[in-house]
C-alpha cells in the first residue's frame, strides 16, 4: 500500500493539539482544574508521537522551530524554578499564598514554547509585529468588554483601582506606536518593549482584582502575570538582536 | 572573530526556473511553503538533504544555490 503523505498526519493532529491546550488553558480558569489535563495532551501528545515515531514530522524547518521553542521553554521554566529557589526556598513551588502554583510553571512552559513556536514561523520582525499586533487588539477586547459592563469612569489615580478609560487608551496607544515602530526601528522597539513588560508587573499587581478564593485564587492571580508579560517579552527579545531598518520588503509571491 | 554566512540565492533561481512559486517549489521538495520562506529570508538554514532536493528541482548545482561568505568583526 502507498504510503499517505506525512503532512496529512502531521498538521491535523498539530492543530488539535493546540485546540485541545488553549481549551484546557480556559476551561481550568474558569471551571474544573482536571480541565487541564487537555492541556497536557495538546501540547505534549504529538510530542510524545513524534518522539516514538507514531507521528512523523511534517519537515525539516517544524522539527527545527519545534526543538528551538522547547530550548526556550525549559530554558524559561528553569529561570522561573530557580528565582523561585531562591527567592523562597525548596518548598516555593507549592500551592500556598506566598508562592507561585504548579499552574503558574505550566503556563509559562506553554506560552514560551506557543510564542517561539509563532516567532519562529513567521520570523522575527513579522513574527513580532503580528504578535503585537493581536495582542493589542485582545487588551483592546478586555477593555471595551469593562469600560461596558462597569462603566468604568475616566479616572487618573490609576492606584488601587482598575484602570480607567483614559488609562486604556493611554495602553493601547502605546502598544501601537509601538507596533508601528517595530517595522523600522526593530532594536529600539525591543528594548522598549522590556522595559514595558518590565513595568506592566507592579502596575498588573495593583490592577488584576483578586480572583477566586484560598490558594486556588491565589495562583490564578498570580497566573494572568506570565499571560500578560510573556508576549511582551518575547517580542522584544527577538527584535533586539535585529537591524533597525526603512522598509520591509515582501517575502512572498 | 570570523563569522561564518551563508548567503543563498533561492529566490532568484526559483525565479530563473519557470516562475516557480513559493508553493510549487514547496510541493516540488515536500516541506511547507515556511520552510521555503525561512530559507529565502536567511532565516533558516536547510539540511544537506533539502539543499540537494532544492538544487535537483531548480536544475542547478547547491554551490549555485548556497554560497559561504566569511564576515570579519571587530569581537
Amino acid at each position: 500500500m502507498t504510503p499517505l503523505p506525512k503532512r496529512m498526519f502531521a498538521e491535523p493532529i498539530q492543530t488539535a493539539g493546540t485546540v485541545l491546550a488553549i481549551f484546557g488553558i480556559f476551561g481550568s480558569f474558569l471551571g474544573p482544574d482536571w480541565l487541564i489535563a487537555f492541556t497536557g495532551i495538546g501540547l505534549f501528545g504529538p510530542l510524545l508521537l513524534r518522539e516514538t515515531g507514531a507521528l512523523r514530522w511534517r519537515d525539516e524547518f517544524q522539527r527545527e522551530t519545534t526543538i528551538r521553542a522547547c530550548m526556550h521553554a525549559l530554558m524559561a521554566v528553569g529561570i522561573l524554578a530557580t528565582v523561585t529557589m531562591a527567592t523562597q526556598g525548596y518548598g516555593g513551588l507549592h500551592e500556598r499564598m506566598d508562592s507561585i502554583g504548579a499552574s503558574t510553571v505550566l503556563w509559562v512552559l506553554g506560552l514560551t514554547w506557543g510564542l517561539s513556536k509563532v516567532l519562529q514561523h513567521w520570523g522575527a520582525p513579522d513574527g513580532a509585529f503580528r504578535l503585537l499586533l493581536g495582542y493589542t487588539a485582545v487588551l483592546l477586547l478586555i477593555a471595551t468588554t469593562r469600560i461596558v459592563l462597569f462603566g468604568t469612569v475616566a479616572r487618573i489615580d490609576i492606584k488601587q483601582n482598575p484602570p480607567s478609560t483614559l488609562v486604556w487608551i493611554a495602553i493601547l496607544a502605546w502598544l501601537l506606536g509601538l507596533t508601528v515602530l517595530s517595522r523600522y526601528r526593530s532594536r529600539t522597539t525591543g528594548w522598549l518593549l522590556l522595559l514595558t513588560a518590565a513595568s506592566a508587573v507592579p502596575l498588573l499587581q495593583d490592577w488584576v482584582g483578586y480572583i477566586g478564593s484560598g490558594t486556588r485564587g491565589w495562583t490564578k492571580t498570580i497566573d494572568v502575570l506570565p499571560l500578560a508579560v510573556l508576549p511582551l517579552l518575547a517580542a522584544g527579545l527577538s527584535l533586539i538582536p535585529l537591524r533597525d531598518r526603512s522598509k520591509e520588503h515582501s517575502e512572498t509571491d | 572573530m570570523v563569522d561564518i554566512n551563508i548567503r543563498n540565492r533561492l529566490r532568484q533561481c526559483r525565479k530563473a526556473a519557470g516562475g516557480l512559486t513559493q508553493q510549487e517549489l514547496a510541493d516540488r521538495t515536500g516541506v511547507s511553503r515556511q520552510s521555503i520562506i525561512s530559507i529565502e529570508r536567511g532565516r533558516y538554514r536547510p539540511s544537506v538533504e533539502l539543499a540537494l532536493k532544492l538544487a535537483r528541482v531548480l536544475g542547478v548545482s547547491v554551490e549555485e544555490l548556497f554560497e559561504l561568505v566569511n564576515e570579519e568583526t571587530s569581537k
